[in-house]
């Protein structure tokens, strides 16, 4: 799988301290990074924190990176679960009951507003996930790892993977369907 | 030998990874393709797409320009960038240093040199014009 890796060569070149290879690489993996983050935290001045830190390990270990186990795209995404399951933590322990942040208003008038209620019921859904199920769809969904990837990144095997994914779409289907019937009713 | 893609593993597939057979594993998607033109598979993929199309719009907003810049601004720098900025601080140093002695060398010679500087008429040789006149 690592011998295939497209990112390594790239990350070769980083490590070598060239500016062009360091902008692609930003090009490439900041949006990804600030959306797993975004989406697992719900906070974008934390999301952004988040990018910001995972940027810093990047560059940190770019110039011994060695292909191993997993491929360069899915350590970094490991290395962001792992940054907001932290933070994560840390806000559960300080404000149990704390509500997440509400998604930034859309500026249009009404058809924004309805857009901005579709999104909201379905971030409310994917947060109300249980960990592991969130994560997998995240993963696989937004992120769009493969399968094998996504397995790798969670350390678990494919079949526990899909299982994850099949309850979480499940259950996402369930309560979607509700809250859709609630704004018909 | 791989078995044979059933209508219930396609519909397994679906559930796990949505409507679009791109993102089920790879080995899968060339049976998956073949059977999606069978009407049960493609109520099958409408419905998995259809709970796609809800998820997709939870979207996020792109990075901030001043984000970029921030994680650009952390990034390593090529060894001879560090060198040339080196060379800078340097020769930066040298600079203060060589300033910092002009001033002291200005201030010296201001602190110590006689009040009584010499007339106009006075020259390097002396007084040409001479005491008589």
């Amino acid at each position: 799988m690592s011998d295939q890796d497209p990112d390594s060569k790239l990350i070769e070149r980083v490590g070598r301290g060239e500016p062009a290879a360091t902008r692609v690489l930003v090009t490439a993996k900041l949006p990804r990074i600030l959306g797993l983050a975004t989406r697992m935290l719900r906070d974008t001045a934390e999301a952004e924190d988040v990018a910001q830190e995972a940027f810093v390990r990047i560059w940190r270990n770019a110039g011994a990176w060695q292909p191993g186990r997993a491929r360069f795209d899915t350590w970094l995404h490991m290395v962001v679960l792992n940054l907001c399951r932290d933070r994560l933590r840390r806000r559960r322990e300080s404000v149990s009951d704390a509500a997440p942040e509400p998604l930034d208003p859309t500026p249009d008038a009404e058809a924004g507003l309805i857009e901005a209620e579709r999104e909201r019921t379905v971030a409310d859904a994917i947060t109300a996930l249980p960990e592991r199920q969130r994560e997998a769809i995240l993963l696989v969904h937004y992120q769009d790892l493969s399968g094998a990837d996504a397995a790798c990144a969670l350390d678990i095997s494919v079949e526990a993977l899909e299982s994850l994914l099949a309850r979480g779409r499940r259950t996402l289907r369930a309560r979607l369907a509700q809250a859709q019937e609630a704004t018909d009713a | 030998m791989r078995e044979p893609l059933t209508l219930a593993r396609f519909q397994e597939l679906a559930n796990v990874y949505g409507g679009v057979i791109a993102r089920w594993p790879e080995e899968h998607r060339d049976a998956a393709m073949a059977m999606a033109v069978q009407p049960a598979a493609r109520d099958v993929l409408a419905d998995a797409s259809a709970l796609d199309a809800e998820l997709d719009t939870w979207r996020v907003s792109p990075a901030a320009l001043s984000l970029r810049a921030r994680v650009i601004a952390d990034a390593p720098v090529p060894i001879r960038k560090i060198a040339a900025r080196a060379k800078l601080w340097w020769s930066g140093v040298g600079i203060a240093a060589a300033l910092a002695g002009a001033t002291a060398g200005t201030a010296a010679v201001a602190f110590v040199a006689p009040i009584d500087a010499p007339t106009d008429s006075g020259t390097s040789f002396g007084d040409v014009a001479g005491p008589g006149s």
